[in-house]
């Protein structure tokens, strides 16, 4: 089964007592992107990249005010790839907490994506595009 | 019928050397992506950074004297994440039928 990409479990139940049950939530201090060697799932962390050139936590990264549902990254990243090809899958986004939390995450687009020895993996700004469905249209049936 | 966002994306792919980029489907090697003056050969450049025989790796490129292999590319991931979007219910739910025969009683 394919897991529908976004919200961390734990931080979807805390959004949706902060609008129905007014309590507060936030993240903490800044948001940073973390590269994955699998793919990771609501309840389950991805395997975060462990190599040269990356290192481990992530880096910070800035986000655009929502407009219309939806948000993309203002700032940029790179990693320059220093050991052996890497294989990239999934992103998480945590904040910086002193015991981060994790808040969304995805997987890369056409991942796998290798990256050799040398090469460099950038994310440009609005390289992470964030959205919620606000409605969608469904059928119900009834069978009679 | 594509759903928005579910196009197969290519990947950007640039040139550390002179810029030159091009655009891949291939993502197990973005390094054939960009053919420019700094390599012309038609190769895996991935590969060939990584085997340099004088021992740079991918470190190779202008500049390197006597660098006689490929220059390192960027590779620009991108990354969508939708959340509640119908098609990634219809994807995650294999179940859910997509389509209807309604025959009239």
């Amino acid at each position: 089964m394919t897991e529908i990409a976004c919200f961390d479990q734990a931080q979807a139940g805390a959004i949706l007592n902060a609008v129905l049950r007014q309590s507060s939530t936030a993240s903490t201090t800044g948001i940073k992107l973390r590269l994955g060697t699998s793919a990771p799932t609501a309840t389950g962390n991805m395997t975060e990249l462990s190599s040269s050139g990356y290192t481990t936590g992530g880096t910070v990264m800035t986000f655009n005010a929502a407009s219309a549902a939806a948000t993309s990254n203002s700032s940029s990243a790179s990693w320059t790839n220093g050991g052996t090809t890497w294989s990239l899958v999934g992103l998480e986004l945590w904040d910086e907490a002193g015991s981060p939390v994790r808040w969304m995450f995805g997987s890369w687009t056409g991942q796998p994506i290798s990256i050799a020895n040398g090469n460099v993996f950038q994310v440009s700004s609005a390289g992470v595009a964030i959205s919620l469905q606000l409605s969608g249209t469904w059928v119900s049936v009834c069978y009679a | 019928m594509t759903l928005p966002g579910f196009d197969p994306e290519p990947l950007r792919v640039s040139c550390l050397g002179c810029g030159a980029e091009g655009w891949t489907f291939d993502y197990q090697h973005p390094g054939r992506a960009v053919e420019c003056g700094c390599c012309p050969e038609p190769h895996d450049h991935d590969a060939h950074a990584a085997s340099c025989p004088r021992g740079h790796g991918g470190d190779c490129g202008l500049g390197v004297p006597g660098c006689a292999v490929c220059r390192p590319v960027v590779i620009e991931g991108k990354a969508h994440l939708r959340l509640l979007d119908p098609a990634d219910l219809l994807d995650a739910n294999p179940e859910i039928p997509q389509s209807l025969d309604v025959t009239e009683v």
